[in-house]
């Protein structure tokens, strides 16, 4: 019976079906199983499987992205019924472009792969100030804090955030991660940041191993 | 969609040297070096001097007997139910030439071919998406030159679901490969409608046969199967040095061969073929990465059309000795231009050096070359769905179109994927190794090779194909050349 139910959400997830994944993690529910376990049967191995596509190039960004969509249909369902039991999130990141910067699909590729991973994420958009991100940090308390760029010219903005913070003595209560086109491991290690991603999944898998 | 052709000829060019062509074979003439063809053609109303063997056609058996060539065939696989049509408007790709060296696909040393070479480029063939036929293109040099068509034949059925074919290599072999596809194809009534076999048939520029391809075509028409007719005339040397006028030698090479097999069976498929270009004037030799074979082969295509007969012509071709830039140009450039002229079965791909060399590499190369050419041709679809109005209307202003519906649905027609040109950031590229486009070519042909499964074929058809190969191999030399008609 659970099988039944179960395995058809996975395989909608996977196969993108954007418009029949709520309906059937409703279906789930109504069968009296567990939010829990819809999550950890139906909504995960569907991520993982959408991961190993990916990986193996037989996926492309908008596959994995529509993916998302539909699991995110089904995490918004299960979301409040998940907070009062065991469930946590993975973890929680803040995300931003930033000073200067407009150009975020970047950002906003690693914010759907990092909600299809299990992370919470706030997403505080374009042009972010170093004190935003600051104030924001302070309020949301993430356990990471993303950076893109897409500009060498908005560059020095990630050093201006992190230097923020250092100057703040709280650089260490959280991991800084930054990406974007003409970011270099190099850079990040200039600049003091945690980790860098080269491209989204990369940065998925960064914050995955920042969380251990 | 508009996408227009690349054509070099008007139509009253084509016209002219239709006319030219006549005159030629009128006055000219071609030689016939077989008596038996001689006196097939002077049966059906040709001038034949027995001695000097050249038959001159008038223009009404010209005429008459180019329209008996069909307009449409059915190519198959080794596996029947791959099938693709033949005709002036569509298109496939295919290997071909008479590589006798090539680099080492492990150990990248330029060396003599071997029967494991062709083994692995059908192999090869077989996985590739945009490639779907192909000759016995590799000379193995660790054989006997008389079982090379066997040999080739036995480990196609058994391995390559796609079409096969080689030149026409005098009686004895070219009945041997009518009998070991009738074999593969489990009888003769297998092949009638549908041919997996298709036949190349070298022309002696100027204006000769060779025998024993002479002898070929015959033994092709008689069994129906396909014969593409190709002469290699070289602008300078064998054909006049000015494109026209080569055409106008070449046109009547290819249309005598193509009515020799309607004499002898009329509505033989056949195509019309291109391997012309210019000669290198330094040295006299062949220069098939010229920009001018490109020309050519536009112009043969024109004028295999204007005779509504489907088009064989060469590209893919280099002069490279190396997989360098040259390598890279010259291919792409012939690649091009023959497709964009709508050439109908498309050869070379894997060859350097006038294609007596070649590489695995540029195989798994080509192949994505071809997807890449077919894309472009393919052109812009324009309708409500690819206009996108409403996904324009719906991200707005500084939005972003990755994470919708439209984009998810329609990415894989519009962009051509590629498999094997870099486009990663070169962070990515120098984690992985800073891997060129021939490394990973490499990676590619061997990853296809090492999981590559043979066909599951019937057995008893297995034993067939492994008896004959055994009959093949226990020949002379000399029983070969004794099998030869009289000339």
């Amino acid at each position: 019976m659970t099988d039944a139910l179960i395995q058809p959400l996975r395989d909608a997830i996977v196969e993108m079906k954007i418009d029949e994944t709520e309906d059937l993690c409703r279906k789930c529910l109504d069968a009296s199983l567990s939010p829990i376990d819809i999550l950890n049967n139906s909504l995960i191995p569907a991520l993982d499987i959408v991961g190993t596509l990916f990986r193996d190039g037989d996926y492309f960004l908008p596959d994995v992205l529509m993916s998302v969509k539909a699991y995110n249909n089904c995490y918004t369902v299960l979301e409040p019924l998940l907070k009062g039991g065991d469930y946590k999130p993975r973890g929680t990141v803040l995300l931003g472009t930033v000073a200067g910067d407009i150009h975020e699909i970047g950002k906003n590729i690693l914010l759907a792969l990092l909600q299809g991973n299990g992370f919470d994420v706030i997403d505080l958009g374009i042009d972010v100030a170093a004190e935003t991100f600051m104030e924001k940090a302070r309020e949301t308390n993430p356990d990471i804090i993303g950076m893109s760029a897409l500009l060498s010219t908005t560059m020095p903005c990630m050093k201006e955030v992190i230097d923020l913070f250092t100057e703040a003595g709280i650089r260490d209560k959280y991991k800084f991660i930054i990406g974007g086109s003409p970011i270099s491991q190099r850079f990040a290690e200039e600049i003091g940041a945690d980790g860098y991603g080269e491209d989204a999944q990369a940065g998925v898998e960064l914050a995955k191993s920042l969380m251990i | 969609m508009k996408s227009g052709k690349f054509e070099v000829l008007s139509k009253k060019e084509l016209q002219t040297i239709h006319q030219y062509t006549l005159e030629v074979f009128e006055e000219t003439g071609i030689k016939v070096e077989v008596k038996k063809m001689r006196e097939m053609l002077a049966d059906v109303g040709c001038i034949v001097d027995q001695k000097t063997k050249i038959v001159k056609f008038p223009p009404r058996i010209v005429e008459d007997y180019v329209k008996k060539a069909p307009r449409e065939f059915i190519l198959c696989g080794a596996d029947p139910k791959v099938q693709w049509v033949i005709n002036p408007d569509t298109r496939v790709y295919g290997g071909l030439g008479t590589l006798i060296n090539i680099y080492d696909l492990e150990t990248g040393e330029y060396r003599p071919t071997t029967l494991k070479d062709i083994q692995n480029h059908l192999i090869l063939i077989d996985h590739l998406d945009y490639i779907q036929s192909n000759q016995m293109d590799i000379w193995p040099n660790d054989i006997p030159m008389q079982t090379i068509h066997a040999q080739t034949i036995r480990f196609w059925a058994k391995n390559c679901r796609k079409s096969f074919g080689m030149g026409a290599y005098g009686v004895l072999a070219t009945n041997d490969m009518m009998n070991m596809v009738e074999i593969a194809m489990d009888g003769a009534e297998n092949i009638r409608d549908k041919h997996p076999y298709i036949t190349i048939i070298s022309i002696q520029s100027p204006l000769s046969t060779a025998q024993i391809q002479l002898e070929g075509l015959m033994i092709l028409a008689e069994h129906g199967q396909p014969a593409l007719m190709s002469p290699e005339a070289m602008a300078g040397t064998t054909a006049p040095v000015t494109l026209a006028g080569l055409l106008v030698q070449h046109n009547t090479e290819v249309l005598a061969h193509i009515i020799m097999a309607q004499v002898v069976n009329p509505g033989t498929p056949v195509m019309y073929g291109s391997v012309s270009t210019i000669a290198e004037m330094r040295r006299g030799t062949v220069a098939l990465g010229a920009v001018e074979t490109g020309l050519i082969s536009a112009a043969a295509t024109q004028m295999a059309h204007f005779y509504d007969i489907p088009c064989r012509a060469v590209a893919g071709a280099t002069e490279a000795k190396t997989l360098d830039i040259q390598c890279g140009i010259e291919r792409q450039r012939s690649l091009q231009m023959t497709a964009m002229a709508g050439a109908n079965y498309i050869t070379c791909v894997g060859t350097t050096e006038s294609t007596t060399a070649g590489a695995h590499e540029l195989t798994v190369i080509d192949n994505e070359l071809i997807g890449m050419i077919e894309r472009g041709i393919r052109g812009i679809e324009v309708n409500e769905s690819t206009l996108a109005l409403d996904v324009i209307k719906h991200v707005g202003p500084d939005g972003n179109y990755l994470m919708e519906e439209h984009t998810q649905k329609h990415f894989r027609k519009e962009h051509f994927i590629p498999r094997l040109c870099d486009r990663d950031k070169r962070d990515i590229w120098e984690k992985g190794g800073k891997r060129d486009m021939a490394i990973r070519a490499r990676e590619e042909a061997l990853k296809i090779l090492a999981e590559h499964e043979p066909r599951d074929i019937d057995p008893n058809l297995a034993r067939e194909l492994d008896n004959y190969t055994e009959m093949v191999a226990n020949r002379s030399l000399d029983e070969f050349y004794a099998a030869e008609w009289e000339a």
